[in-house]
């Protein structure tokens, strides 16, 4: 054993860490080794200061946590169920607000068909007459025709503020 | 003679071994909601945990507001726990790695409030004696073993002040035994060294400084 290996050990053999054939192996060392074995005396002494310095009687027993942290579950739980709650609340309002609408577009279609057949439909196949522009007006129609002179000069006329 | 700690982690432990299956089973009363069995778990590992947080930031009610914390962190975990493992380890581990979350940050906190209020600094009164020079033993030793990288700190608090065993520390730690040891090994001789160069003791000529420390850190 080398002075680096009997450093190692004593480090661990000052707290009985260490098992007994490399304690005998430390011992025959220091035993040849005057500097290790000096070492080995502080060893002894700093451990025994850390072992002076726990100072247990002053760890002195409070009273239980337990009631805290008893409380501190409660929240939590109380938090957690209201977080669930939540989640299903606003789950039921989603699904609420899609009932709605799917019953009142289902409640508008039928009456609106039998009262009021879809202008789509009805001005596509010709059978809405309500608001119909006139023939002449239709710039797109088969048989409309642009205004003569005569009848833009009258239509500005029209269109002129009056003269009080 | 056996000290009252040592009678009492004796007593712990000879505990644990015998309520070892009673663990398992509050803890899996204590996830069918059963309170009053996780009750019973913290009652059995309270007064040990908030000791151990105390050896860390050496200050009691915080030390019980993270012993809380852990309580409240291990129930919502409760579903990860593996029961043929052993509670106690588990619920240290998750204590220490909270204490040391914690200390970080009032590290850093320290690093900033010090960098940010450098205007405020006064120089030391030479009329008001330090009060460094009041500091008892367990101030010192505290000192002394916040110079000691954590990784190292750690395991020494938790078998030199708490009598935890390689063993419990390996699994507290999730490392292996032989890594506890060295890092053992490794933290009392930087103790030693920091103790004796803050007490000006010489050291002696063979002192061979550990600069493998990290080479072997992660065995």
């Amino acid at each position: 054993m080398n002075c680096k290996i009997a450093q190692q050990q004593m480090a661990l053999a000052v707290g009985d860490d260490l098992a007994p054939e490399p304690v005998r192996q430390l011992q025959r060392h220091m035993a040849k080794c005057p500097d290790c074995e000096v070492l080995w005396k502080r060893h002894q002494r700093t451990f025994a200061v850390l072992q002076r310095s726990r100072d247990d009687d002053n760890l002195s027993r409070r009273g239980s946590i337990w009631p805290a942290v008893s409380r501190q579950i409660e929240k939590r739980s109380a938090i957690s169920r209201l977080g669930h709650f939540n989640g299903w609340f606003a789950g039921l309002a989603v699904a609420a607000a899609c009932v709605l609408v799917f019953v009142f577009s289902q409640d508008g279609s039928p009456a609106n068909q039998a009262s009021n057949p879809s202008p789509g439909r009805g001005m596509i196949q010709g059978n809405f007459t309500g608001f119909e522009a006139p023939k002449e007006l239709r710039s797109n129609q088969p048989n409309s025709r642009s205004l003569n002179p005569d009848e833009v000069k009258k239509f500005r006329e029209l269109l002129r503020p009056n003269d009080y | 003679m056996m000290t009252m700690l040592e009678h009492e982690v004796h007593t712990d432990e000879a505990m644990d071994e015998a309520s070892g299956s009673s663990d398992a089973r509050l803890v899996e009363a204590s996830r069918h909601g059963d309170q009053a069995s996780y009750g019973e778990l913290v009652r059995r590992y309270e007064h040990r945990l908030i000791r151990v947080i105390y050896r860390f930031v050496r200050d009691m009610d915080q030390s019980e507001d993270l012993a809380q914390e852990t309580f409240l962190k291990v129930y919502s975990r409760l579903d990860q726990f593996d029961t043929a493992r052993r509670f106690g380890p588990w619920l240290f581990r998750i204590g220490v790695n909270l204490t040391l979350d914690y200390l970080r940050r009032r590290k850093r906190r320290l690093r900033w409030s010090l960098f940010t209020d450098r205007s405020k600094e006064k120089a030391p009164d030479p009329g008001v004696p330090d009060p460094r020079q009041t500091l008892d033993l367990q101030q010192e030793v505290h000192a002394v073993l916040q110079m000691i990288p954590e990784k190292y700190r750690m395991v020494m608090i938790l078998r030199d002040l708490e009598n935890f065993s390689s063993a419990e520390i390996a699994a507290i730690t999730q490392r292996k035994e032989a890594t506890i040891r060295w890092r053992l090994a490794e933290a009392r001789h930087r103790f030693q060294y920091y103790w004796g160069k803050r007490h000006g003791t010489a050291l002696p000529a063979n002192f061979i400084p550990s600069e493998t420390a990290e080479k072997n850190d992660e065995l």
